[in-house]
């Protein structure tokens, strides 16, 4: 039974890690904020590569299976620091930039402006890959 | 995976490697488009999983290792300096 259904296995793997794929990158397309596009890109390495690398593992080669083992622990264990490092360099710049402030930056929860990182950073610029220096990594024109 | 499956599934990844790469061009932070090549490079690897699976070989999967290992190291050195720290603390 196993040896039939391996195949069709293998099948629905690939498609649920290429679905996967295909929403982090529309998440990334569409999402306002780093925040957002982070949180959307996280998804993409547990649900997205590691059943890849299982549909890749079906066909039961000793060789395929340990790389594929080794491979999704390495991305499993890498893919969670590497985002939480922009995460972290965006909130202490973002924070960085509330203590420049002459009202000494917005607190949370007391009403006022919104933080920085509520505010969309306009989408995506024009082809040219040029960057805007006046804003930060969370969209907010410096002051 | 069957046959046709690859095909659509390696033509599929094409396009959103396509679609990342605008992404990387197009990102108004650096931050931004640090995460976009991180995702760039995950991409890359589901590639190098897909090409390996329809040529069945085994050694397409220590290049997908070799990419997920540079891009960690290039994204965590990209945004300490960044964030302006040193890199190691």
């Amino acid at each position: 039974v196993i040896e039939a259904v391996r195949p069709w296995l293998a099948d629905a793997l690939a498609i649920l890690g290429l679905l996967v794929m295909t929403l982090a990158v529309v998440g990334m397309v569409r999402m306002p904020t780093l925040q957002a596009r982070l949180h959307a890109a996280g998804k993409a390495v547990g649900l997205g590569i590691v059943p890849l690398l299982a549909a890749a593992a079906t066909s039961g080669e000793p060789a395929v299976v340990a790389r594929a083992a080794v491979v999704a622990a390495f991305v499993l264990l890498t893919a969670p620091v590497s985002s939480h490092a922009i995460a972290r360099v965006a909130y202490l710049r973002h924070r960085r930039v509330e203590r420049r402030r002459p009202d000494g930056g917005h607190v949370p929860g007391t009403g006022g402006a919104p933080l920085a990182s509520e505010k969309p950073d306009g989408g995506f610029a024009p082809c040219d890959g040029s960057m805007d220096p006046s804003r930060t990594d969370n969209g907010e024109v410096m002051p | 995976v069957h046959e046709a499956i690859s095909w659509v599934a390696i033509g599929w990844t094409f396009g959103l490697v396509a679609v990342t790469t605008a992404l990387v061009f197009r990102s108004r932070s650096l931050l931004s488009r640090v995460l976009a090549l991180d995702t760039l490079a995950l991409l890359l690897i589901a590639l190098l999983v897909l090409v390996g699976d329809w040529r069945q070989s085994p050694h397409y999967l220590d290049a997908a290792l070799a990419v997920a290992l540079l891009s960690f190291v290039g994204t965590l050195a990209a945004v300490r300096y960044h964030g302006g720290g040193d890199l190691f603390s």
